[in-house]
């Protein structure tokens, strides 16, 4: 072999071996779910749906400065419940909240509500005065205090489990989250279905992962939305913020076949949002940013918002657009 | 003819595949590569693959054709544009077919690369040549 080939040959491999290398060390330092696996050990395994979300990224984050603006002409209610019952408030105190919705063991049995996991910076002192104020009493569960309050509109309850992490939801829920913390119930990371999608989404700012169960019918959404698809086991989403919004989401399907007619059906909508929307800028943006793929029984579908489709769906009237202006990039 | 075809697949692998990781690392954000790694070594893999299927079939037409560069474009431009759209399972007797992201088949590409190279060999071994002087 000439020189002149050999030094070719080797300049190829070597650009191969850096690209794979700079690759490899992304793989390896890439936000993974450690963000929640802290509050992933408080989760019980019969959880069907969890979702985390990063609340200080969302909040510095440019997209949610442009959200706000959106919203400013139909503010919505939030966590004005969390912070009516118990002082905490959202956007300040909370740097990740995680909730964990828990299904039935029979078809009989009332579901219990979501289990709420956040972590942040909290005063103790004032939430549980707020809280005892309500009526609020004050137990002691596995070493940890808890605050409940029962009456006969609400059963729900508070725990501080950890330095900055707190529980907060249906006295049950609470109770059972520092079971399974403690070793005395599974929890979901046990589950190592679930904990695959886990870790396929948790790069996101936001994220969430549902079981739908397709056989036993047990499912955290609406019957109705459920009949019009295909039988579907997992479902998983997950957003990335910054000066727009990249999404993603993921469906396993019972089978092949399944999947096959889900992404038909989402083919299906695509195509007719395509017409709906084919004249609107901001959605047609959006929709040519669409991906759909299908693997196996795993269909995808991932989708850009970007800060220019935000800047055409924001309304235009006088200051709203202005304090975000210098944040766009 | 077997040597001429792995200097192919080796000249050509060593433009193609560190080309299209120049262009992986270049494009794609450091902190959105991490969940891509995987598909993006896959993609390589399939690439490599790709290439050494379609050398193969390539190979088999310069063996079989007179003039192999008109049977290989049509085959290129023509076949596998056309079988592409077509409805049913013709698609399936395309090479691109098992080389898209939900239809790749890395066996369908490692038998279309030994058929299409057995029958090269075949068809070579069956032939007569002149040598010119």
């Amino acid at each position: 072999m000439k020189r002149r080939n050999r030094v070719f040959l080797f300049a190829a491999a070597s650009v191969l071996i850096v690209s794979v290398a700079i690759g490899l060390v992304a793989w390896a330092t890439r936000v993974s779910a450690a963000a929640a696996t802290d509050e992933l050990g408080y989760v019980p395994a019969n959880a069907l749906m969890v979702a985390y979300a990063d609340v200080r990224g969302l909040m510095n984050s440019p997209f949610h400065e442009r959200i706000r603006q959106l919203q400013r002409t139909n503010p919505a209610a939030g966590s004005d419940d969390l912070e009516a019952r118990t002082g905490i408030r959202f956007d300040t105190d909370i740097d990740g909240v995680l909730v964990a919705s828990s299904g039935v063991d029979a078809p009989q049995e009332r579901p219990e509500g979501s289990l709420l996991i956040a972590r942040g910076r909290f005063d103790a002192a004032r939430i549980e005065s707020v809280m005892r104020s309500r009526g609020g009493q004050v137990d002691q569960y596995r070493g940890k205090r808890i605050v409940t309050l029962a009456n006969a509109a609400s059963d729900t309850a508070l725990a501080f489990a950890e330095p900055g992490l707190l529980l907060f939801g249906p006295q049950a829920s609470v109770r059972g989250a520092l079971d399974a913390k403690a070793g005395a119930a599974a929890a979901i990371g046990s589950n190592r279905e679930f904990m695959t999608l886990v870790n396929d989404v948790s790069d996101g700012t936001a994220w969430s992962v549902a079981k739908l169960d397709s056989a036993s019918g047990r499912a955290p959404f609406p019957p109705a939305l459920m009949n019009q698809l295909p039988p579907i086991n997992w479902f998983a989403a997950s957003g990335r913020v910054g000066t727009g919004l990249h999404g993603r989401l993921r469906a396993e399907a019972r089978d092949v076949q399944s999947a096959e007619s889900l992404r038909d059906v989402i083919q299906g909508f695509l195509a007719l949002a395509r017409m709906q929307g084919a004249r609107d800028p901001a959605y047609r943006s959006m929709l040519d940013s669409v991906a759909l793929t299908a693997d196996g029984t795993s269909v995808s579908l991932s989708f850009d918002v970007t800060p220019a489709a935000l800047d055409l769906l924001t309304p235009s009237g006088p200051g709203l657009r202005g304090p975000a202006a210098p944040g766009r990039q | 003819m077997l040597g001429k075809y792995l200097a192919y697949v080796l000249c050509v692998t060593a433009v193609v595949v560190p080309s299209a990781a120049v262009v992986f690392v270049v494009m794609v954000p450091f902190r959105d590569m991490g969940p891509l790694f995987g598909a993006f070594v896959r993609d390589l893999g399939v690439l490599a693959l790709g290439l050494a299927a379609y050398g193969a079939v390539f190979l088999w037409a310069g063996a079989l054709f007179r003039r192999p560069l008109v049977g290989g474009l049509l085959f290129v431009f023509g076949w596998e544009q056309l079988a592409a759209v077509l409805p049913g399972y013709v698609g399936r007797l395309t090479i691109a077919h098992y080389l898209q992201a939900d239809t790749t088949s890395v066996a369908a590409l490692l038998a279309a690369t030994i058929a299409a190279l057995w029958l090269a060999m075949r068809t070579i071994e069956h032939r007569e040549y002149l040598l010119e002087r």
